[in-house]
């Protein structure tokens, strides 16, 4: 490909679009959005196996406020990134009056993303507060922390009180997830944000790269929750077990879909080519091995650690470095979910603008 | 009147001596540091002596499908009912740089608020200008002539309602126009064949990004012989 | 390749510079409050209100017609004025301004010009006002006079838009030191050729619209003009399907425009030109009737081209013989309707004014001159001198001096001096010499002229620098006196110098225009500086007129307009002049016919004898081919590159240099930004840039044998491998200072028949290492 890059370069004179009008903080939004889906994603199914499912595990409270709780921070983060973008701030803050074109990707992202978060939070003060909380029926922890914070204050018994007098009915509850789980897929958006993106080969793509960036964001959002988790438990029971083989299989799904867009680029124009070399020389070749790597290694913890845990055959020597195992796979994963955005930005090449023969 | 406005290219009488850069800049008080409204680019190609520069102005092209009108979030980009330009309300953009991305021709520019401004065809003098005014007027009308036209040396640059612009240019241009070339969003006239002495090879210039970028690699991908005159006729 | 962005994305990009995160998200949020205004869509609204006006464009003194806006004092737009002579195709047609007359607006506003007149007291310029300023100037004029006589005192005005200073100093002062442009700096080989072959300066220019064949000899017309008429002329005939032949070792826009490019070895003009000739000779395409009637020595010129042939010179000048046998045929077939345009590419190397005698040869031969479609001889309006009006009985005080170049034995190896009064390689050597003491300069710049470091040295040297100009440069901080004067647009101005070539090629016509706007600051007109200086010296009686606009006025006394008239409408079309002027004239030289031959100029043959015997040389009169190096140097082991500075359609001589939209479309031209880099570029080839390891914005630095110096490198195939430029105007010397004053690797090369200096110099290139940015 690149000696067919060497060719058009000696018969072809063209100019390349100045492409950098996005800086780091796009990226982090775009990548941000969908872990705080994933890890939405995550709090609410125990969410649901605890609710509906019967589950009594320890461990499905602490996914459920992980979960939560990594999903608003992350949404609060990929907010504040992209506003530290914009020239006008406010604007932004007042979008349900200025950001009114509703085909615009931008416009649509802004609601998912900001209706994720009010029920994110929305869920995990609900997680966090109240008298099932309050009796530590729900364990004990370190993922309730911020009560703690709220003890310090002063008002745990009020903050208990008011959230159980507004808490919902159960029906309402399932009804409140399983919105938010539409919106946590939603942040499918973020693909769409680029794959729209006409004069850009390696964006343009309106299925690869949407489900790649739902995948490895659920991922890594769903890995980060986990691995969070399992900080603070010594051991990977089988529920831990049935998340990791997810993210695992999430992970390979995302290393297939990277796979074939890798393809679709190394066989495009003239820009996609373009692309293409600037991920296969230089610097950029060292993230797209980052990524590669963070993918597979999940993909091979993942599957193989979290079904012998899922099925309990996780042999003693194995359970003991599996935690950290999990953990560290789990965290290169997340980082190399951002990495692999970072890489969409830099790597992006627009078509020539003007082409002469 | 509610015909579209565009503009009109023609590479053979281009003598890239950047006037028109110029003319806009001041025209609109731009310093020199911004980003250019309106750019000239050199493009190069050969080995001395079977060697080519081809100067290619460039500016906005108010397309009639305003990809960049298409993505901005506010709204703040107008395409107009009344000529077909293509606004900013620079009271409405947030600066979010979507409309960069989308735009095939590198026509939005940001200055250090962070608003986008890009050339208005003249409709008023300024970033942001133009929005919300009234339909523009040919120079006969009352109307200012773009000044990147008004100031072009060899008259390369043209702009006006399109039916007026075909029937400027030249059968072959206006044909090519209407067939879909450059995404009917400019006319360009093709290269002259007796131009750029002893190149076989006739140059074609494409100003667009649109085309699939696949049609842009020659077939096989070894032209070496350099005979890559009709590869990409717009 | 164009301006492909090195491989892809690299770390250093600016996205990578911002941070991201909280802290920055929380900045922008504090900040909303400042933006909540909408007031980001006001319309300027600038031109509404504005009120017209005119100029005529003083950025190269070419004077295309410039309109502007102006308004509450500040010009708000420029533009062409439509069939504007010089400024347009001709009548009916579009008139435009090329960026450097765009920039004249710009200029008018620049807070970097000189706005008071400086004087130095006690070794510093110190500002002062213009009474003290005329005062200090009438003191050290009259001290110079006294003590080593007004002789000692160079008239060096450039671009003025007045004459008076040749009347302030030649004929007032009393001084016969006189140098100019273009037989000293600009083109001196090819302006002498003109000059004695009988076409004068005129062979720069043809009669294009109504040319059937255009050969733009060492020219870049559409880069490089006298005037917005050239290209525009040239762009025409090429509608009208005239052919373009270029000329030159460089790729540039005129060539790519071209019908057939010779990328020709350079400095081999000479030999090409004596090919086409015998081609012609052998094909009988010559003009027989007009060389037998209007022409001298046309049988030395047969003979010397008897063995000149197509393959000969292709040997030479590295063009194919059959291509050249192609040009000589079309070029004669199309004439009459057939031109030359030649100016400073065969005028500025040692072997100059021979080259440019056997390329002017060329349209005698064909018998183009004067006649429609060929090498047009141009006339003026009938300008009256404003003395005569007056009846003003002006004293010649210079009348009984000779030149110190003629006067003292130390220029006796100066052969160019029978026919010229001084060069201006010499000049610091004079100073050196106590000839010349005190100097007077009106924009133009000597320190970017050749022999640089000595003209500052001789800068430093002499009592007394006398210096108009705008900006602050090497020059104007080594004056003793600095005027700022009022730009054309600030200022009433009927344009004087040279108002013959244009568009209108049949035509007499004149172009003025009342100020736009009032001087910067305490800027004055050049004229009225003139006269201040003149009246301090107790000349006022000389010197009537109470503004440059009466003193127009004199000047048309013999033409039905009026000064106001002309300026209100920017230009006027007078009368009708027609081709074929000889026959009424004949062509002014000696034989009074058009000259192959030079035996009948005798300050010349002793010219050329001395450099025979300086150079041991054997120099005929008529047309001979002298090969690069016979006079001049030629690139060596130390020195193995060919270099020569050339202009870019965004400066002019230095004096833009300044103007921001200019550096930065200029930096564009290149693919690179102003901000990184303001200076030149040397354009090198990739097959000399790679094994220097130079790349395209990497620092360089230039050496010759008399000088070095660093700029940024532009890797381009547009330049011949071997051959390297860079343009004119940067460095030291110039009001911009970024980049390198080229000529600043020249001493001594002159050519020794017209004194131009040569500004072909043996460099040698290598990489300063580290980003250039």
């Amino acid at each position: 490909m690149t000696s067919s890059l060497i060719a058009l370069e000696t018969f072809v004179g063209f100019r390349w679009l100045p492409a950098d009008y996005w800086d780091l903080s796009i990226p982090v939004y775009l990548y941000l959005a969908v872990v705080a889906g994933g890890a939405y994603l995550a709090g609410a199914s125990a969410w649901f196996r605890r609710t509906l499912g019967g589950g009594g595990g320890r461990l499905e409270p602490e996914l459920i406020r992980w979960g939560f709780l990594i999903a608003v921070v992350s949404a609060a983060g990929a907010g504040l990134a992209v506003m530290s973008h914009l020239a006008v701030v406010y604007r932004a803050l007042l979008f349900p009056i200025y950001l009114t074109n509703f085909s615009s990707w931008i416009t649509i992202g802004t609601w998912i993303l900001v209706i994720l978060s009010v029920i994110a939070t929305l869920c995990l003060v609900l997680a966090l507060f109240g008298e099932d909380a309050a009796d530590a029926g729900d364990g004990d922890g370190r993922s309730l922390w911020p009560r703690a914070v709220v003890a310090k204050v002063g008002v745990l018994p009020t903050v208990d009180r008011l959230v159980d007098r507004v808490r919902p009915p159960t029906g309402a509850l399932v009804a409140l997830h399983a919105v938010g789980v539409l919106f946590a897929v939603a942040t499918i958006y973020t693909g769409f944000e680029l794959a729209i993106v006409e004069t850009v080969p390696l964006w343009n793509e309106p299925v690869i790269v949407p489900a790649l960036f739902l995948t490895s964001g659920v991922a890594a959002g769903v890995g980060l929750t986990l691995a969070v988790t399992l900080l603070f438990e010594r051991e990977i029971g089988r529920l831990a077990g049935g998340y990791a083989v997810a993210v695992g299989v999430l992970s390979g799904v995302s290393l297939l879909i990277a796979g074939i867009g890798w393809g679709e680029v190394a066989a495009g124009g003239m820009a996609a080519t373009a692309s293409y070399s600037a991920l296969t020389e230089g610097t950029l070749a060292i993230g797209v091995l980052v990524v590669a790597l963070g993918l597979a290694v999940a993909l091979v913890v993942g599957v193989v650690l979290g079904a012998a845990a899922a099925l309990g055959r996780l042999p003693e020597p194995v359970e003991r470095v599996g935690g950290p195992l999990l953990i560290g796979s789990f965290g290169l994963l997340t980082v190399s979910g951002l990495v692999m955005r970072i890489l969409f930005l830099l790597a992006a090449e627009q078509h020539p603008v003007v082409v002469v023969a | 009147m509610s015909e579209q406005w565009m503009f009109y290219f023609d590479p053979n009488r281009c003598i890239g001596c950047h006037a028109c850069s110029i003319a806009c800049n001041q025209r609109h008080d731009r310093d020199a540091d911004e980003d250019d409204w309106r750019t000239v680019t050199h493009l190069e190609r050969g080995e001395y002596p079977d060697f080519q520069e081809l100067p290619v102005s460039m500016s906005c092209m108010h397309c009639h499908d305003a990809p960049c009108e298409q993505v901005c979030p506010p709204d703040a980009i107008v395409k107009r009912e009344e000529d077909g330009l293509v606004t900013v309300n620079r009271d409405r953009c947030i600066g979010c740089h979507y409309c960069a991305w989308a735009c095939p021709y590198g026509a939005p520019t940001y200055d250090d608020e962070g608003l986008m401004s890009k050339c208005n065809m003249c409709l008023g003098e300024g970033p942001g200008s133009g929005h919300g005014k009234p339909p523009k007027q040919k120079p006969e009308d009352g109307g200012l002539k773009p000044s990147c036209v008004d100031n072009c040396v060899g008259e390369a640059i043209k702009a006006g309602p399109v039916s007026e612009v075909m029937a400027e240019a030249s059968e072959t241009a206006a044909r090519r126009f209407e067939n879909g070339a450059y995404n009917s969003r400019v006319i360009v006239e093709p290269m002259d064949e007796d131009s750029a002495a002893g190149m076989d090879d006739v140059a074609d210039a494409s100003i667009d990004a649109n085309d699939e970028g696949a049609a842009a690699v020659p077939a096989g991908g070894s032209d070496a012989d350099g005979g890559a005159s009709d590869w990409l006729n717009g | 390749m164009g301006e492909r962005r090195g491989g892809g994305p690299d770390l250093s990009r600016r996205s990578l510079l911002k941070t991201t995160g909280a802290a920055v998200g929380l900045a922008g949020l504090s900040g909303c409050v400042d933006l909540i205004e909408g007031d980001a869509d006001r319309d300027l609204g600038r031109l509404a209100e504005a009120e017209t006006a005119f100029g005529n464009c003083w950025m190269c003194h070419h004077a295309c017609g410039q309109q502007l806006q102006v308004n509450d004092g500040t010009i708000v737009d420029i533009s062409g004025v439509d069939g504007h002579p010089r400024g347009s195709a001709g009548p009916g047609t579009e008139g435009t301004l090329c960026p450097k007359g765009l920039g004249e607006m710009e200029k008018a506003h620049d807070p970097d010009r000189i706005t008071r007149p400086y004087v130095r007291k006690d070794g510093e310029l110190q500002e002062v006002d213009w009474d003290e300023a005329f005062a200090y100037t009438a003191d050290k004029l009259r001290d110079l006079a006294e003590t080593h006589g007004p002789e000692t005192f160079l008239d060096a005005a450039s671009w003025t838009t007045t004459d008076l200073h040749e009347v302030v100093w030649r004929d007032l002062y009393g001084t016969p030191e006189r140098i100019g442009r273009g037989r000293h700096v600009c083109f001196g080989g090819a302006h002498l050729s003109g000059n004695l072959m009988g076409v004068g300066a005129d062979m720069r220019f043809v009669d294009y619209q109504n040319s059937e064949y255009i050969i733009a000899w060492g020219r870049n017309i559409f880069e490089s003009f006298a005037g917005q008429w050239e290209p525009k002329g040239v762009l025409e005939a090429l509608d009208n399907g005239a052919t373009l032949v270029v000329i030159d070792p460089r790729h540039t826009p005129t060539a790519q425009k071209a019908d057939h490019w010779l990328p020709i070895e350079p400095r081999t003009d000479g030999a090409l030109a004596l090919a086409m000739a015998h081609v012609i000779i052998e094909e009988g395409l010559h003009d027989e009737e007009f060389i037998q009637e209007w022409t001298h020595g046309f049988d030395t010129y047969e003979e010397a081209v008897a063995d000149k042939t197509p393959e000969w010179a292709a040997e030479i000048t590295g063009i194919d013989a059959e291509l050249i046998r192609e040009i000589a045929i079309g070029f004669a077939e199309a004439a009459p309707a057939a031109g030359i345009a030649l100016w400073t590419g065969v005028g500025q190397y040692a072997e100059s004014q021979k080259a440019s005698q056997n390329v002017f040869a060329l349209n005698g031969l064909v018998g183009n001159i004067d006649r429609p479609g060929g090498l047009r001889l141009w006339q003026g309006p009938p300008f009256s001198d404003p003395f005569e009006v007056r009846d003003i009985d002006l004293p010649n005080n210079a009348a009984d001096e000779t030149p110190a170049l003629r006067k003292y034995d130390e220029y006796a190896d100066q052969p160019y001096r029978h026919t010229t009064g001084i060069g201006h390689n010499i000049v610091p050597e004079m100073v050196e010499n106590g000839h010349i003491r005190g100097i007077y300069t009106h924009y133009d710049n000597p320190i970017n002229d050749g022999n640089s470091e000595a003209w500052m040295n001789a800068l430093d040297e002499m009592d007394l620098v006398i210096t108009v100009d705008a900006y602050w440069s090497e020059l104007t901080r080594r004056a003793d006196v600095v005027f700022p004067e009022a730009i054309q647009l600030e200022k009433d101005t009927l344009i004087d110098y040279a108002p013959a070539w244009s568009a209108y090629h049949d035509r007499r016509w004149m172009t003025a225009s009342e100020a736009a706007v009032e001087p910067l600051g305490d800027s004055k007109p050049g004229f009225q500086i003139l006269r201040g200086i003149a009246e301090e010296m107790g000349w006022g009686e000389y010197i009537p007129w109470e503004s440059e606009a009466e003193y127009n006025e004199d000047m048309l006394a013999n033409v039905e307009y009026s000064f106001e008239e002309i300026a209100e409408q920017n230009y006027v079309i007078l009368e009708e002049f027609g081709y074929e002027a000889w026959r009424e004239n004949g062509f002014g030289t000696p034989t009074n016919a058009f000259q192959f031959d030079l035996d009948e100029m005798d300050a010349y043959v002793r010219s050329l004898e001395e450099v025979e015997e300086m150079e041991g040389v054997e120099l005929e009169t008529g047309p001979q081919w002298l090969p690069p190096g016979t006079l001049g140097e030629l690139p060596d082991e130390e020195y193995p590159l060919h270099f020569y500075d050339t202009r870019s359609v965004f400066f002019a001589f230095g004096a833009d240099q300044p103007l921001s939209q200019q550096r930065s479309q200029y930096a564009a031209r290149h693919g690179l930004q102003s901000a990184d880099y303001e200076g030149n570029y040397l354009t090198i080839n990739p097959a000399d840039a790679d094994p220097r390891g130079i790349e395209t914005g990497d620092m360089v630095t230039v050496e010759s044998a008399d000088g070095a110096g660093e700029l940024m490198a532009y890797v381009s195939e547009r330049t011949p491998p071997g051959f390297l430029t860079a343009e004119f105007g940067f460095g030291e010397g110039v009001p911009h200072e970024e980049g390198f004053n080229t000529m600043m690797l020249h001493t001594e090369g002159v050519d020794p028949l017209s004194s131009q200096p040569d500004r072909h110099i043996p460099i040698e290139v290598h990489a300063n290492g580290g980003d250039g940015a």
